[in-house]
């Protein structure tokens, strides 16, 4: 035995014992999918929120292929206190990647169970095993020519439908909001048994994925952003390939223009004209996505409203800049598309559709893509804006309403501001909410900067909830906080979910602050 | 803006008049045991300055697929079946890393050591996330700097040991491209490189902008 035998050792559990839950787990898993070399346990630590890799060091990873090795997993887990994480992909990128939010549990990897078990054209559902990708099922789409649609979030081709829809991610079509389009899950539980929800509880059931509800209590919620269980199978909806897709881009002028382009945009989002989640990134978001930093300013602190205004009227980006998109029959875009014209002119925004846009403009593709379910890492050019590798996303729930989310823009910017990181934010257009994404970018290389990212998003957390504001996720470092701000009751019905199904606690401790 | 045009100028200047005539030293001959290499290199030109001093260092096969992760998933996947057994050494921007490293844990790959590099005018910060296969590359990292008046920070985040080696802070910094080509072959190898003063020539910061660099270094097992 050497010092650095395990890259971390589970709460509470002795080297020795852990070995002997080691030989347990490569018995039940084979040798090779059990990994606690530490040079290949470092990939599943790293982690780009502002916290040090050693506090979310994993012990080591597991990846099972079927549901019986989960099973046996889970025995082992309980036999020896060695809790799991489970992850789908691990791509979680600012909310705390594939690391756990404890040190010494052990990564649950469901890379390797990816089959897709069925995508029905017909009725326009999939059901996947839980380490599928979007990758996967767009590859599959195509190859069988089917007329369906995905819906993605940012990193599509690495992620997984399960793990974004278990976090309550979003995408950007008519399907955006994902856990209201998912339908039925399969949930291997910590004692060992299976659970599937709603219709798939019935033998020879064959509306597992048509129906959401099932009988009696409704489960499927207790098991997104939770640890009451391991979800190695999911079904979920897709949306029917539309005749017609028009998408549009209208550029406000300046900052408190987010109330008219907010207020503009609620009864077309409420009447289902705009069926999509669209976006409204501000002016720094879209400089973010291709720019670096210090080719504007390199000067420390927040980087001033005048400078990102004269970059953003030189490349023509708007203040605030609306995506959003029409879909249907061509009658049904022609109507549509009349009503949208007439709000946005007379609300004074640059409305652009098509024809009016550079078809190399990056910036208009990747927005056109995500918007009709087209894979894209587009995104991913922010995390040059200041390099370093650290980002975290900060997303407070608002009003769909123009006062609120101007406060909240006012709320936010002062408080980044006080820590010199930028604003660069996006809100995303729910059915009368707005998810608010503060991308939190700094430089991991920078104490300084990492000590102030890490304060600020406190802070925002803390401001925030005092004007009556939750986030809708949170990343690994502040999910007790998070957790203790949606109050003492919440928190013990968590608590007493999770001893009642998990009552050693094995699974994802610490998840959204449940740990017993 | 004038003013800040300038001094990006004259920080590049002389960063460039010092990098010149930094005594580099690196290996005369390739390194032929241990594990084939594949080198990775963006086309920044940092990056592939980093790739002529690894040139000078160990033989190497140049991989650009890998540099394509941000558009190419399915390719960079294969790549890494291609390459197994082999050792993957390389420089991409901050974008691209962190995609990569998570194909490279799903292909199975040991990640030896990670590097973070950012010059600014102010001061020049790398951190290195070791492993026990490479704890104390910062050490080696460092012997060889010369001084460019430019502050230096290397750090060492021990990954699977609770605390970090401390930051040190001295005011050396040039060649540092050279010394991380040649302590990388090293790692990835398993051989130390003999070292002799050559010639390169020094990648060409023409503008001050060109001392702002943020990207990322890495040394795989796959």
């Amino acid at each position: 035995m050497t010092d650095n035998e395990f890259a971390a050792l589970p709460p509470g559990v002795s080297a020795e014992r852990f070995r002997a839950a080691i030989a347990k787990f490569r018995d039940a898993i084979g040798q090779e999918h059990v990994v606690v070399s530490s040079e290949r346990v470092a990939p599943y630590a790293k982690i780009m929120i502002p916290e040090e890799e050693e506090k979310h060091m994993p012990a080591g990873a597991l990846m099972p292929k079927t549901v019986e090795e989960v099973q046996k997993i889970v025995a082992v887990c309980n036999e020896y206190k060695v809790p799991v994480w489970p992850i789908s992909t691990g791509r979680n990128f600012g909310y705390g990647s594939a690391a756990p939010a404890k040190r010494g549990s052990m990564v649950l990897d469901l890379r390797r169970m990816n089959r897709i078990i069925e995508v029905n054209e017909e009725l326009g559902y999939a059901l996947v095993e839980a380490g599928c990708t979007y990758q996967q099922l767009a590859d599959y789409i195509e190859e069988h020519d089917l007329a369906l649609w995905l819906d993605t979030p940012m990193p599509a081709p690495i992620a997984s439908p399960t793990g974004n829809t278990l976090d309550r991610g979003v995408g950007y079509t008519p399907y955006g909001e994902h856990f209201l389009f998912q339908c039925g899950m399969e949930v291997v539980l910590a004692n060992g048994k299976v659970l599937r929800t709603g219709m798939g509880a019935l033998e020879n059931s064959n509306t597992w994925q048509v129906f959401k509800w099932g009988y009696g209590p409704y489960l499927d919620g207790i098991f997104t952003q939770s640890n009451y269980g391991i979800v190695t199978k999911m079904g979920f909806w897709l949306m029917p390939r539309p005749p017609v897709y028009k998408p549009f881009l209208v550029k406000y002028p300046n900052q408190d223009d987010i109330v008219t382009a907010i207020d503009t945009i609620r009864p077309l989002r409420m009447n289902q004209v705009i069926a999509n989640a669209g976006t409204v990134s501000n002016a720094l978001w879209e400089i973010a996505v291709g720019t670096r930093r210090f080719e504007l300013w390199e000067e420390e602190g927040q980087i001033p409203d005048e400078i990102v205004t004269a970059y953003a009227k030189e490349k023509g980006y708007g203040a605030w800049n609306v995506y959003a998109a029409l879909y249907g029959t061509e009658e049904q875009v022609a109507v549509n598309w009349k009503m949208v014209k007439g709000a946005f002119e007379s609300s004074g925004g640059t409305l652009m559709t098509e024809n009016d846009m550079d078809p190399d403009d990056p910036l208009w593709q990747y927005r056109k893509d995500m918007m009709s379910g087209t894979l894209s890492m587009q995104e991913f050019g922010m995390y040059n804006w200041r390099g370093g590798g650290g980002s975290t996303w900060f997303a407070p729930v608002s009003q769909a309403r123009g006062s609120e989310t101007l406060k909240q823009m006012q709320l936010a910017k002062e408080i980044t501001k006080k820590y010199g990181i930028d604003y660069v934010a996006l809100f995303i257009i729910g059915w009368r909410d707005m998810h608010h994404i503060v991308d939190l970018l700094y430089d991991r290389t920078d104490p300084r900067q990492m000590r102030g990212a890490h304060d600020c998003y406190g802070e925002l957390l803390k401001r925030f909830a005092k004007q009556g504001y939750g986030v809708y996720r949170a990343n690994t470092a502040f999910m007790d906080e998070v957790a203790e701000l949606y109050g003492p009751v919440k928190h013990e019905v968590n608590l007493a979910l999770k001893r009642a199904l998990d009552p050693n606690g094995i699974i994802a401790p610490g998840k959204s602050g449940i740990d017993i | 803006m004038t003013a800040i045009t300038r001094r990006r100028a004259l920080v590049g200047t002389a960063g460039f008049s010092l990098l010149a005539s930094a005594p580099f030293t690196f290996a005369t001959r390739h390194v032929a045991a241990g594990p084939p290499i594949v080198a990775v290199a963006t086309h920044h030109r940092v990056a592939q300055a980093f790739i002529t001093h690894l040139t000078r260092t160990t033989s190497f096969v140049d991989a650009p697929v890998f540099t394509e992760v941000l558009h190419k998933v399915g390719a960079v996947r294969k790549a890494f079946e291609q390459y197994r057994g082999c050792a993957v050494i390389g420089m991409v921007g901050n974008d691209a890393y962190p995609v990569l490293e998570t194909l490279a844990r799903d292909a199975g790959a040991a990640v030896l050591c990670h590097g973070r590099h950012a010059l600014t005018p102010i001061e020049n910060r790398h951190v290195f996330l070791t492993t026990p296969t490479s704890a104390g590359v910062s050490a080696e990292f460092m012997r060889p700097l010369v001084d460019d008046g430019i502050p230096l920070h290397v750090e060492e985040r021990v990954l699977v040991e609770r605390g970090s080696a401390p930051a040190r802070t001295v005011g050396a910094g040039g060649g540092w491209i050279e010394s991380l080509a040649a302590v990388y072959a090293s790692m990835a190898t398993g051989v130390p490189c003999q070292r002799r003063a050559i010639t390169i020539e020094p990648p060409r910061p023409t503008t001050g902008r060109s001392m702002n660099l943020n990207i990322e270094s890495f040394v795989m097992r796959v």
